[in-house]
């Protein structure tokens, strides 16, 4: 790959696998979330003119991915939310993605959170953004965010049986070392 | 929140038993778990072509958008 010379395009590199993880996460489905980058960048690419360059592009391709992930999901008249866990177990991401098993149940239990509130968990707890950036990508009250992640949390905990136990597992070496990179 | 400070070592440690700390660590293990398969080559490319075609000058970048 040449290197990226036009600002946007570098810009957009950057981000990208912060962007493809939440897709993954948010979906589960690594296929699905691979198509979701694609619309994502295609529609960012063509409204790059309304991108003022030093603002926050980040912020601004997850709204975009985000919004075509609801607007895919209510076109193909998908159920969106599956807190019956119906299709969960159809939902399988690539078999080994998640190195771990631990992982793959952390993901299953992900997948078992109503949708709203498994964005807002990703967002904020893992893609790094602040709440009223949340709040901003999914054009709600900063409020509203904070009680979906603490809804989230607890109801990951119910689901995963946290109860202050902790169980590493193998993950925790790699755990730590990506800590510190996403920490601010 | 103060849940969201990272610490090392033996501030992790001492965390280990805080339920959120253990979601944000997991979180942050399933996305790395992505993450570390980089950039998917027909994004490059994608971006490569997007890129030559707006060098060219062609319209073609708006048709791209379109689809």
């Amino acid at each position: 790959m040449s290197e990226a010379s036009d600002p946007f395009k570098r810009d957009l590199l950057a981000v990208l696998p912060n962007l493809r993880a939440f897709a993954v996460s948010l979906c589960g489905n690594a296929d699905r979330a691979d198509d979701l980058v694609q619309d994502a960048i295609l529609k960012a690419w063509g409204a790059q003119d309304r991108f003022e360059i030093g603002t926050n592009i980040k912020a601004w391709i997850f709204t975009i991915l985000r919004n075509e992930f609801y607007s895919q999901a209510r076109k193909k008249g998908r159920e969106v939310q599956d807190s019956d866990g119906v299709f969960t177990e159809k939902l399988a991401v690539h078999p080994g993605q998640y190195g771990s098993l631990d992982l793959q149940d952390f993901s299953k239990a992900l997948k078992q959170l109503p949708e709203d509130q498994r964005e807002a968990l990703l967002l904020v707890g893992a893609s790094g953004f602040a709440y009223e950036e949340v709040a901003q990508i999914c054009e709600c009250r900063v409020g509203t965010i904070k009680s979906r992640v603490s809804r989230a949390r607890a109801r990951l905990q119910e689901i995963l049986e946290i109860d202050g136990e902790a169980d590493f597992g193998p993950d925790k070496a790699s755990a730590a070392t990506t800590l510190r990179s996403f920490a601010s | 929140m103060p849940h969201e400070h990272i610490g090392k070592g033996l501030d992790r440690l001492n965390g280990q038993k805080d339920p959120n700390r253990i979601i944000s660590q997991k979180l942050k293990a399933l996305y790395s778990a992505v993450e570390q398969e980089g950039i998917p080559d027909k994004f490059l490319s994608l971006l490569e072509k997007l890129d030559e075609a707006e060098r060219t000058g062609a319209a073609s970048k708006t048709e791209h958008a379109d689809e």
